[in-house]
């Protein structure tokens, strides 16, 4: 540069530079009032209900929970803090809608286990009534007179960039089988717990303090199909038949994930469920009738392809709603017909930080 | 310390990230900056903020960046969603 000023670290490279923003801590993100989170699961026609150890034991779900922050920025880069060690955490969704920001966020663990999600955003992007300055210390403008540095705000320190990519398989041993011999109640579950993950070694040894950024690119689901049909023996002596026929249906959702665990320097890119159901109908004909019953299962199927599933989860996503936002949503979730995954060629890259950098207890 | 910044009493020794590009991805787009344009930074790394809700339903992709050692490459692929990049720089 011919002019202005520029800082380097021990590592010889720049600390702040006048013609460039530096990145600043903005603030704690909070869940919304009323959020709690959740685990949608299918409750429609013929569903099969899931139970909290169904959903961990058989599903590997998570939690799907969100937070927000009034920021009057338009770049904001959220870190989380795992709750606890190995806690699985995948930010899923971020939006920005005048000055609030959401992050929508997928954690392992129980309910009150969530991570914390704090917001970092360029200095330069920051209303000046957010930033005060001292009588004392330094300021650094650029050219067209915006700060892009001041000791007031700690520039964001990565001590490691980490580039995370996810397996092209969810899972790859059995799920076991679902059936029914004919009965019109059912209790089975197959066991879509994924047994595929990648892990990458990074630099910085994980600990409690550490942040974390990265918004996974991989998704995928796993789907378990099973029916059958046939006929009984009815009526005087047994002597006529009657048709019958079951279908039995089941699927997880899932995300990339990533787990931090402490005391070494790994990263692990896992799969964590998001969304899951089950269903299953059994139907019979009349003694004596002799006609096909497909087209009775046949519709039933159809309630789970593509985007029928944001119609079933409408009601397990009740109260997550995006507070606050003109255009109100709900995440995106998928229910799956056959075993797949998208988007994992895609690596993304890992930031790390630390809390103490910032003066974040 | 014996020279150099010292914040809040602590020696300003490390390097930092500063924002040294930014846009957005709206449709299907390559974005080539050429890092000699980029004084004195030696390190870049690309950040991508989606700025909406992710449709799974539409089989949605990510955008991705490259780079070599003259240039960084952003590629917003056909089924993308809105998103927003950083070109953070040390």
């Amino acid at each position: 540069m011919s002019y202005g000023v520029v800082a380097y670290g021990t590592d010889s490279k720049v600390t702040f530079h006048s013609n460039y923003s530096s990145v600043v801590y903005a603030g704690q993100m909070s869940v919304p009032s009323g959020v709690s989170p959740v685990q949608p699961t299918y409750t429609g026609d013929h569903h099969l209900a899931l139970s909290s150890s169904l959903r961990d034991s058989n599903y590997d779900m998570g939690w799907i929970t969100q937070y927000e922050i009034t920021l009057d920025v338009d770049y904001m880069v959220p870190f989380y803090c795992p709750d606890h060690d190995n806690q699985d955490v995948a930010i899923m969704d971020i939006i920005n809608e005048g000055t609030k920001w959401v992050v929508n966020l997928l954690f392992s663990g129980t309910s009150s286990q969530a991570p914390d999600v704090y917001a970092f955003a360029p200095l330069t992007e920051l209303p000046s009534s957010s930033v005060t300055l001292s009588d004392y210390g330094i300021a650094v403008y650029d050219s067209g007179s915006n700060l892009v540095f001041t000791d007031n705000k700690r520039p964001l320190r990565v001590d490691d960039v980490v580039t995370i990519s996810h397996s092209n398989s969810i899972k790859t041993n059995s799920k076991g089988a679902c059936g029914t011999s004919g009965h019109s109640t059912n209790t089975c579950h197959v066991d879509f717990t994924p047994n595929q993950s990648s892990t990458i070694s990074g630099s910085t040894t994980n600990s409690s303090s550490k942040l974390y950024s990265i918004v996974p690119s991989a998704y995928g689901g796993l789907a378990y199909t099973n029916s059958a049909s046939g006929t009984s023996s009815c009526g005087l002596f047994g002597l006529i038949s009657r048709p019958w026929a079951w279908s039995y249906k089941s699927w997880a959702s899932f995300r990339g994930v990533v787990r931090h665990p402490r005391n070494t320097t790994n990263h692990i890119a896992g799969w964590e469920g998001d969304f899951g159901g089950a269903a299953h109908q059994y139907v019979q004909g009349d003694c004596g009738f002799s006609g096909f019953l497909g087209a009775l299962i046949g519709a039933f199927l159809a309630v789970f392809t593509g985007g029928a599933a944001l119609l079933v989860i409408s009601g397990a996503l009740a109260g997550f709603v995006i507070a606050g936002l003109t255009t109100s949503t709900t995440p995106s979730l998928k229910a799956y017909d056959t075993d797949e995954t998208f988007d994992t060629s895609n690596s993304a890259k890992l930031m790390i930080t630390d809390k103490t950098y910032y003066g974040i207890s | 310390m014996a020279y150099g910044i010292q914040v809040d009493g602590l020696n300003l020794t490390y390097s930092a990230f500063s924002v040294v590009a930014k846009g957005s991805l709206n449709s299907a787009t390559t974005v080539n900056l050429t890092k000699n344009n980029y004084d004195d930074i030696t390190e870049f790394e690309v950040v991508f903020t989606p700025t909406g809700i992710r449709d799974t339903s539409d089989e949605e992709l990510r955008p991705t960046s490259s780079q070599n050692s003259s240039t960084i490459t952003i590629t917003q692929p056909s089924n993308g969603t809105p998103h927003q990049y950083l070109v953070l720089g040390r």
